[in-house]
């Protein structure tokens, strides 16, 4: 979160720098040169905002969590929180920030079918989520062409739905991983994937899956229902 | 498999209000996530009831109605019931049917696909997640390889729309549930 996010906030609320502060259990003078950029937002003051204003997800504070210790039972809650009607009725403690959220998915080793077609929901509805952040993460875990494959997806979907202009921020995203693309195979998230499913995979997938070189046969037209 | 009396939370309040909506006796056949999680133990959410069929008609629409996507019930429980029109489903499906949670409901009888039936149900969709299903069963029931084949050629091959391109995808899921 940046000190224009907060400021666009407090606006937003039709609050007083003074009401803010008070409420945020700063003083004004701090919260004042936060706004103007000359303090960075502090963790504390992120939590503060967060149950304070009516923040987007996005702006939530990125946490560097393991993927390993994202269980199955974690993708769910914390899609069910930011509002993904498959999982919309489980009850969640999560606050993730979408874009963390995707990128824990994305470095899972074997992901449930119904979290993995949930993934693309994330861009969709979060097109403004931290892409540098994501994309930059992505490529240091060498999780690029799963990234790009479900941004395609979410922009096809969009593309499908007459969002055009999502579309097209979603396909400039993968535009721009299209250097880093990985020549090696890889599943979405799917390693334990059997070898019958493998071999006909390669055989039966999309275009675009093959170009990202994934063993994938999710395809745009199989989650209009997810969305 | 499970053997309450009645389904958990949210399903059990979902599915009495449903019942108190009802003034005579209906009958849903159930398949999808809802089966294979309630009958058969797979340990995975799901947010609808898939019904290939729900009887008397006169009953259906009302029920659709107040459960249905976007309905009174889904907006209170957040889950509801999917109508599931296309799947092509072998043919005796009927004299295979389960009852689950016996006795539970004043009017609502729920009643669940065999495995076998609830897998072919899958096949002309194949995806991932049918494939993950498939393979669950397989091993839970578990499976007769043999049984599989001969039902699909049986009961569902007949029906189908594309039956070479379904070959393949049965010759993908006999190789695919042999392995280890």
């Amino acid at each position: 979160m940046t000190g224009n996010d907060l400021k666009s906030a407090r606006t937003a609320s039709n609050w007083t720098q003074a009401e803010a502060a008070h409420r945020l259990g700063v003083t004004q003078a701090y919260l004042s040169m936060v706004e103007r950029g000359n303090r960075p937002v502090s963790d504390d003051l992120t939590s503060a905002a967060l149950q304070v204003f009516p923040l987007p997800a996005t702006a939530r504070p990125i946490e560097d969590r393991p993927a390993a210790k994202a269980g199955e039972e974690f993708f769910k809650r914390a899609l069910g929180e930011l509002g993904y009607p498959g999982f919309a009725y489980m009850e969640s403690q999560q606050l993730l920030n979408p874009a963390e959220l995707l990128l824990l998915a994305l470095d899972s080793e074997d992901l449930d079918a119904r979290v993995t077609e949930a993934l693309p929901w994330l861009p969709f509805h979060f097109p403004e989520m931290n892409w540098n952040w994501l994309t930059s993460e992505s490529k240091s875990r060498d999780r690029q062409n799963r990234l790009a494959y479900v941004a395609l997806l979410a922009s096809d979907v969009a593309q499908k739905r007459g969002d055009t202009q999502i579309a097209e921020k979603l396909h400039s995203r993968v535009t721009a991983l299209e250097r880093s693309r990985l020549a090696n195979e890889d599943t979405l998230a799917k390693s334990s994937m059997s070898q019958a499913e493998r071999k006909w995979l390669r055989t039966h997938r999309t275009p675009s899956a093959a170009h990202w070189n994934l063993l994938t046969d999710l395809k745009a037209e199989d989650l209009q229902h997810v969305f | 498999m499970s053997s309450e009396l009645r389904p958990p939370e949210p399903w059990h309040s979902f599915l009495r209000d449903l019942d108190d909506a009802l003034q005579v006796p209906a009958r849903l056949d159930c398949i999808g996530g809802f089966v294979v999680t309630q009958l058969y133990g797979l340990a995975r959410p799901t947010a609808d009831v898939d019904v290939i069929e729900l009887a008397p008609r006169e009953a259906s629409e009302a029920l659709m109605q107040i459960a249905m996507q976007g309905g009174p019930l889904h907006r209170k429980h957040r889950i509801y019931l999917d109508r599931v029109g296309v799947a092509a489903i072998p043919e005796n499906y009927e004299e295979r049917l389960t009852e689950m949670f016996p006795g539970a409901y004043r009017h609502l009888r729920l009643m669940a696909l065999d495995p076998y039936d609830i897998a072919l149900s899958k096949l002309e969709r194949n995806s991932q997640k049918d494939r993950d299903d498939v393979r669950y069963l397989s091993r839970t029931v578990p499976f007769s390889l043999p049984t599989l084949q001969q039902r699909y050629e049986a009961e569902l091959r007949w029906q189908l729309g594309r039956p070479d391109r379904e070959d393949l995808t049965m010759k993908l899921w006999m190789e695919m549930l042999a392995e280890k």
